[in-house]
């Protein structure tokens, strides 16, 4: 009994694979199936995900890109290598923080309000309204959102490198006049194959974390609308800890 | 001939909660029963049961001949396309118009565009004229028409097995027709079995073939119309 309500503790990572292993099924199963609908959500999905934070995601962008520099630059002069400016900013923005940061948007934006709709959907009565129809809620709920919010992901985390090398580059050429051929050779010279496909590797994974456990929080609200702010707060919670773990695996696994 | 339905042994509880006991009975196709409880609670799980909204805790549901096997998820949404059931938890899918709620399932399952289906689906909202409110959302149209679009969308999955909880609630005295004119509908067209929890007179006298009488979680009687209305004279 009391090994049970341990163990029942610990189950959380256990049910959200049961969730997204369920979702993958219903994708395979189901592929085609009601595709003019789905394609329709999906590109709602991404609509939200992506295009409504361009902006937003294109200004942190060019800020962090320009506050790394300006410490890289700091650091740097001292000892005189202002060259591998370009090699440090792949490191830190393009293996490591590109990814986090674009995550933590769609997070904020994307997936706190996929949490609230999934939750409010279920209160409201609109699963069941759906299972009514003879639809699995799983296809028309969860899958567009899955395959929209990985699209998205995908190339917000192309966009924010963009935008950040971009922002890298001003904050250097304002502050030590490097050309920009320079700069993008140097950028160029440091990028690897491993290091993009890292990057989409890490966009995929956190994609796929965000959705589930969003998800999975929006269908356990249920039919009482209390458990609804909890939720919420507790999908956010939950998908950044999920991101910093997952970050630290695929790093730790590809750059030790 | 097989039964539309079957329900054998059918029992539910909650915790300790009993609301079914043993509910044995089956339906046809072309039959009209209404079920009349004292306990609405009762009477709902045993709808939501026939509907296979939820499981039974002992027993077996047979649809068309068929057990239902709850663990075949595809099986159970293939079997909800054949069912119609509006009771009053039945919503509308908020962020979709009027016309998009009737058109879903339609649009999933035939995979066609909504301009196509519309046409398909024109002589249901001309039967509960909702022409006007096609292009609304659900929060922009009044209660009553709410009702006749939950009832249209239930009209339009071409249905075998009609189960109502309480009909009489959604539709007042001056709508009662639409509801009357759907039910006939579905009843020439497809032959349908129909199963009624209502309280309404009107609606027994009109409607039932035969009454079902749900009381303490068991089927106590099964009789006919005239015989219980004269019985119920002071109730109904």
């Amino acid at each position: 009994m009391i090994i049970a309500s341990v163990l029942k503790k610990f189950d959380y990572p256990f049910v959200l694979s049961a969730f997204f292993y369920r979702i993958l099924k219903t994708i395979l199963t189901k592929a085609g199936k009601g595709h003019r609908i789905i394609r329709k959500i999906i590109a709602q999905q991404i609509y939200f995900t992506a295009i409504e934070v361009l902006l937003l995601l294109g200004v942190i962008g060019v800020i962090f890109g320009a506050l790394v520099i300006i410490q890289i630059l700091a650091q740097l002069s001292r000892v005189g290598i202002s060259e591998a400016l370009g090699q440090f900013l792949v490191v830190i923005v393009i293996r490591e923080l590109g990814p986090l940061i674009a995550a933590v948007i769609v997070i904020l934006y994307s997936g706190t309000a996929m949490a609230t709709e999934v939750g409010y959907m279920t209160v409201l009565g609109d699963i069941r309204a759906i299972t009514m129809r003879g639809i699995d809620p799983i296809h028309f709920v969860a899958v567009p959102r899955l395959i929209g919010t990985t699209i998205a992901m995908v190339s917000l985390l192309i966009y924010f490198d963009v935008v950040a090398l971009l922002g890298g580059f001003i904050v250097s050429w304002l502050l030590t006049g490097i050309p920009f051929y320079t700069f993008i050779v140097g950028v160029a010279a440091s990028i690897e194959a491993s290091d993009i496909i890292i990057g989409f590797t890490k966009a995929i994974f956190f994609a796929a974390i965000i959705v589930v456990i969003c998800l999975y929080r929006g269908f356990q609200v249920g039919g009482e609308i209390t458990r609804l702010p909890r939720a919420i707060s507790k999908s956010a919670l939950d998908c950044f800890l999920a991101l910093l773990v997952v970050n630290l695996i695929i790093s730790g696994i590809f750059y030790l | 001939m097989k039964h539309l339905l079957e329900c054998k042994g059918i029992g539910y509880k909650i915790g300790k909660d009993v609301f079914l006991e043993d509910i044995n009975f089956t339906l046809s196709p072309g039959q009209r029963v209404v079920l009349f409880s004292e306990s609405h609670q009762a009477a709902s799980f045993l709808l939501q049961i026939c509907s296979t909204l939820i499981r039974p805790t002992k027993g077996i549901l047979l649809i068309e001949g068929d057990e239902v096997n709850y663990e075949d998820r595809e099986e159970s949404f293939n079997i909800k396309r054949r069912l119609a059931f509006v009771d009053n938890k039945s919503t509308l899918i908020q962020n979709l118009s009027v016309l998009e709620n009737i058109a879903l399932a339609n649009i999933y399952h035939e995979n066609k565009p909504l301009e196509e289906i519309q046409i398909q689906l024109d002589p249901i909202i001309e039967i509960f004229s909702l022409k006007e409110v096609l292009h609304l959302r659900p929060a922009d149209v009044d209660p009553a028409t709410k009702s006749r679009v939950l009832y249209a969308i239930e009209a339009v999955k071409e249905p075998v097995l009609i189960i109502f909880d309480r009909p009489e609630n959604d539709f007042n005295e001056n709508d009662r027709y639409y509801l009357f004119n759907i039910l006939h509908k579905l009843k020439e067209d497809r032959n349908c079995g129909f199963i009624i929890y209502t309280r309404s007179r009107s609606l027994i006298e009109k409607w039932a073939d035969a009454i079902i009488i749900l009381k303490n979680g068991l089927i106590t009687q099964q009789v006919d119309k005239d015989s219980f209305l004269l019985s119920r004279k002071q109730i109904l």
